[in-house]
């Protein structure tokens, strides 16, 4: 045997372990753990696309990479903490579905969008790696919308959104090697702002209900 | 074109230099600019034919949107005046976060529609999410919080996943023109379209319609529709039913329009009728039922979304023609209405239908406004949008689609009997308020409209029927 | 010749068991800053255990002492299919990880049905709890045999240790999933710390330990063995088929190679156990479906 590791297969390991971090997100009880994994799964989201840049030797990938790290790992963590520690409520997630549960799912998921993946992507992708990115990205998405619906707490929601999000651009990585790069810095623009909105309308929800849990938000019905 | 978006910045940028009272007339002289320029643009499309370029692109298909957002805009800009007023217990900067997010939203929607890139597009379909979020919670209170709240997640989500549907055909671009920003442009995507994947257009269509479907409302996708718009101050209500709604159709012609060039046949053209179809009829189950005079228009909206989903699906010259025309139709009209709902909202501060009672001696042109748009809505003979559903409903036969055409006639009857039930309680019998005074403002777009209407359904003027005309054939018609 | 070897592995596994349990007892209380026991003292627990009077219930029936047998001997057997430092094992022929799944839930029913037959409160609690993990951890376990043994388009355990070690294999990094959560289901199975803890009796959060609470004299000391060698398998699957480094032809220095892998594969146990607490019970199943995430990605990285 021999230890010569290619990099495809690393650009795929560094996906996977990004969906992975997607999924501890719906087994984390606790707030700030799910940031803690969001974090982390943005981080393996930019190295993913770092390394993709040794693959395709597209340059423009790496302006998408510091990018996702600076807004994704960094920037959007650090505000979602600040909003933990001002809103103190007690931090957990509150489940509709419980941790066990959503986990298989999750699994369910995974090998639901690799079963889809293989195919119909048969006749389209020119490589096995960037068929396997694709279904992990499909993965990460689905992942995030479960995750939107399946806790009550407002600010994990969000946390959904951003990992649906990063599927998308890890989608976008892999098939089309990155948005041409006016339209990638327009989509990470859009998602910055859309946290901080959404991190604002969690002040709101907060003053007018008095608590993060949107299952109180029934007020609308016919 | 670039007009369009620098007065929408320099309404921004002189917001916080002057005082409120002289703001409003400002930004409605800047919104009237915009008209200009769409009446300019109209002229130059005529003159010296469609233009596409790297960034911006003008063709008969935005132009009806540029036609849509500016006079809309101008109209809504005007009513705000009168609208504020009323509303002069809130604080001035909270006023003039008001308009700061509106000409956000402007800016967004004038970007969306002359953009001929499918990313930018999709980049600004997003931003008019993010700056409509601030207004629908303008009023801070658990409802309208709570709209903002769903609004924000569902359509996020939705535009979201269009993303994902305009990046598998972008990669379907790709594999025959190279990457580069230019492989993003509807008109080169146009050209190359046939030689596309078809099953990788097929999944971007679904996705597609999934998210701008969310976006425009279409039925299973529609829960944030009637709260956002009942929540939302009325001129933004009026804003996004019949304009934000109508760009989000209008993104999901121009894909459609791919996928047509391409050939894709009946499934696309199945899905959307069908969505429509369930949107109708929807619609017409909760209408009846709604117990709140806003949100009654909202359904009305998705009904009226419903339709143009509708008759886009049956694809042929008649029904495209139905569609577009339901548009302008739609905009002028549900205008309209959320503005003679507004009206009644700013005056006697109450939503109930069953509260309100003798509008016609409370309010009295505003009722009369109101008497009259309930026929201009629910497709009475002498208004446009009858010609619209007419021509629908005539095409749906003639294509041979016979219990849909039925069912919607039926979901057609259902929503003027709850329209009528609704509002014509409202407006008669004995006043359960004494009588107030109408602002000038408020009435003078009103009453804009109600000639608009009824002058263009009785007489259609050429300029338009060969706009649509040429929009259709660059859309293409089923094969 | 074979047969030869096969008995010498299986010796030298059984012997060197215990040890390795000493090395990470021992590692673990060092980091900790104190001195711990010696790495023999497991060998001195055993014989002066077996020296001892064994006093069984009064309530027990026949199960009480023929289950240690069959723990011990199931084992025994699963040893047999592991190939410690040669492929020749003594059920090289039929050696199956299906089989090897299924005998060692053999050991852990036997295990249970010795917990309930006490007639001691405890001893039902721990069954319960056993099972529980079980239940949960074999899917685990069986995702992560099949993914190798479709890499290897083999079932047979040899075969496998033949073709990971030879020399034109390249080790894929899907591996490091399936490594992950074949480390969780050890941890699981062996009742150590994010599980159970192996060090108290605190009655409410032990395990392992309440099964087995009313043993004594030799019982107890079989049970110790077998949970020695319980833990050494896991360990060996990891260092022998996972992450084939240092293999040589020649025999000698392969054994010594072996007993260099598993001190190498205590450390990552030790330092875990000092690192983290450990978990409620009701926890325990999202662990574990973790882990069987895991085994799923390495799965399907590997198979899409």
């Amino acid at each position: 045997m021999n230890l010569n590791i290619s990099l495809s297969e690393f650009v795929e390991f560094m996906a996977a372990l990004s969906l992975f971090f997607a999924i501890l997100q719906t087994a984390s009880h606790r707030l700030d753990f799910a940031i803690k994994t969001y974090t982390f799964q943005s981080l393996a989201l930019s190295i993913t696309m770092f390394l993709s840049v040794f693959y395709y030797f597209d340059y423009e990938l790496i302006i998408s990479a510091v990018l996702t790290l600076l807004i994704k790992a960094i920037l959007i963590p650090n505000v979602m903490k600040k909003i933990t520690e001002k809103i103190v409520e007690d931090e957990s997630v509150k489940p509709f579905i419980n941790f066990t549960y959503s986990i298989l799912i999750c699994v369910f998921i995974v090998i639901f969008s690799f079963y889809a993946m293989s195919n119909t992507f048969y006749s389209v992708s020119s490589s096995s790696m960037m068929q396997k990115i694709l279904a992990i990205a499909v993965a990460i998405i689905f992942v995030g919308i479960f995750l939107m619906f399946a806790r009550k707490k407002a600010l994990i929601q969000v946390i959904g959104f951003l990992t649906l999000e990063n599927g998308i651009i890890l989608g976008a990585t892999s098939t089309v090697k990155g948005l041409p790069l006016i339209v990638e810095v327009g989509v990470f623009f859009d998602v910055f702002v859309g946290a901080i909105m959404a991190g604002i309308l969690i002040f709101h929800i907060k003053d007018t209900f008095d608590s993060l849990d949107t299952s109180k938000l029934s007020d609308l019905k016919e | 074109m670039i007009t369009l978006l620098l007065t929408e910045l320099i309404g921004i940028v002189i917001l916080p230099f002057l005082a409120f009272n002289k703001n409003r007339y400002i930004q409605a002289l800047l919104q009237f600019i915009n008209f200009a320029t769409f009446l300019y643009l109209f002229k130059s499309l005529k003159t010296n034919g469609p233009y596409y370029g790297t960034y911006f692109m003008l063709d008969s298909i935005n132009l009806i949107l540029i036609g849509i957002v500016s006079t809309i805009g101008f109209l809504t800009y005007l009513y705000s005046i009168g609208y504020l007023e009323k509303e002069k217990q809130l604080k001035e900067t909270k006023l003039k976060e008001f308009y700061f997010w509106t000409n956000a939203f402007m800016f967004s929607m004038f970007l969306l529609v002359i953009t001929s890139n499918l990313g930018i597009m999709w980049v600004a379909i997003e931003a008019t999410t993010l700056s409509t979020t601030f207004l629908i919670s303008f009023y801070k209170n658990k409802t309208a919080v709570e709209a903002a709240w769903k609004y924000i997640m569902l359509c996020s989500l939705g535009i979201a996943l269009a993303l994902f549907g305009i990046i598998l055909i972008y990669f379907g671009v790709i594999n025959i023109t190279g990457a580069g920003l230019g492989s993003l442009n509807w008109e080169n995507i146009i050209q190359v379209a046939t030689n596309i994947n078809k099953e990788l257009l097929k999944i971007s269509f679904i996705f597609v319609l999934v998210g701008f479907g969310t976006k425009m409302g279409l039925a299973p996708l529609h829960f944030w529709l009637p709260d956002a718009h009942s929540e939302a101050p009325t001129p933004i209500s009026a804003l996004m039913s019949s304009v934000l709604l109508s760009c989000s159709f209008y993104v999901i012609i121009r894909i459609f329009s791919i996928d047509v060039h391409a050939g894709l046949g009946n499934y696309i053209y199945h899905t959307l009728l069908y969505m429509g179809l369930f949107s109708i009829m929807l619609a017409a189950v909760f209408i009846p039922r709604s117990k709140d005079y806003k949100r009654l228009l909202a359904y009305s909206t998705m009904e009226h979304m419903g339709i143009l989903a509708f008759s886009v699906g049956i694809g042929s010259f008649e029904s495209l023609f139905a569609s577009l025309l339901g548009l302008i139709a739609h905009a002028l009209t549900k205008t309209l209405m959320f503005m003679g709902s507004g009206s009644i909202l700013v005056n006697l501060h109450t939503k109930s239908i069953k509260d309100i009672r003798g509008l016609f001696a409370i309010l009295p042109i505003t009722a009369f406004f109101v008497g009259l748009g309930v026929f201009a809505i629910t497709g009475a003979p002498p208004f446009l949008l009858f010609v619209s559903e007419f021509l629908t409903l005539l095409s749906a036969f003639k294509e041979g689609f016979m219990w849909q055409g039925i069912l919607v006639l039926f979901g057609f009857s259902l929503i003027f009997f709850g329209f009528v039930e609704s509002f014509f309680g409202m407006l008669t019998k004995e006043p359960t308020f004494s009588e107030k005074k109408e602002h000038v403002f408020i009435l003078i777009p009103m009453g804009i409209l109600l000639v608009a209407i009824i002058g263009f359904g009785l007489f259609l003027p050429n300029d338009i029927k060969n706009l649509i005309d040429s929009a259709i054939n660059t859309i293409g018609v089923k094969r | 010749m074979d047969k030869v070897i096969g008995v010498l592995q299986l010796v030298l596994f059984v012997a060197i068991a215990p040890a390795t349990k000493g090395f990470i007892h021992k590692l673990k209380l060092n980091l900790r800053g104190q001195k711990g026991p010696s790495i023999i003292q497991p060998y001195k627990d055993i014989f002066k255990l077996l020296k001892k009077e064994s006093i069984i219930s009064q309530d027990a029936s026949f199960i009480s002492r023929i289950a240690p047998i069959i723990v011990l001997l199931a084992l025994i057997v699963n040893v047999c299919f592991i190939p410690v430092f040669s492929p020749h094992t003594l059920l090289s022929f039929t050696g199956d990880v299906i089989a090897f799944i299924y005998v060692f839930g053999l050991s852990t029913f036997f295990m249970a049905l010795y917990g309930m037959d006490q007639g001691s409160a405890f001893g039902g609690l721990g069954s319960a709890r056993e099972m529980t993990i079980a239940s949960l951890a074999e899917p685990t376990l069986m995702m992560i045999m099949f993914t190798f043994s479709l890499e290897y388009n083999t079932s047979n355990i040899s075969e496998i240790f033949i073709r990971v070690h030879n020399s034109s294999f390249s080790v894929p990094i899907a591996y490091v999933f399936s490594l992950l959560a074949l480390f969780f289901v050890s941890m699981a199975e062996n009742a150590r710390i994010p599980f159970d803890n192996p060090e108290t009796h605190l009655e409410l959060t032990m395990v392992h330990e309440a099964m087995i609470l009313e043993a004594s004299g030799k019982y107890l000391a079989i049970f110790e063995l077998s949970s020695y060698i319980k833990l050494l398998l896991f360990i060996s699957i990891a260092s022998n088929i996972f992450l084939p480094f240092l293999y040589s032809s020649n025999i000698l220095l392969n054994i010594l190679f072996y007993i260099l892998k598993v001190f190498l594969f205590s450390i990552p146990i030790s330092i875990v156990e000092l690192s983290i607490a450990k978990f409620r019970f009701f926890r325990i199943p999202d662990l574990l479906m973790i882990s069987f995430t895991l085994a799923v990605l390495g799965f399907v990285l590997y198979y899409a």
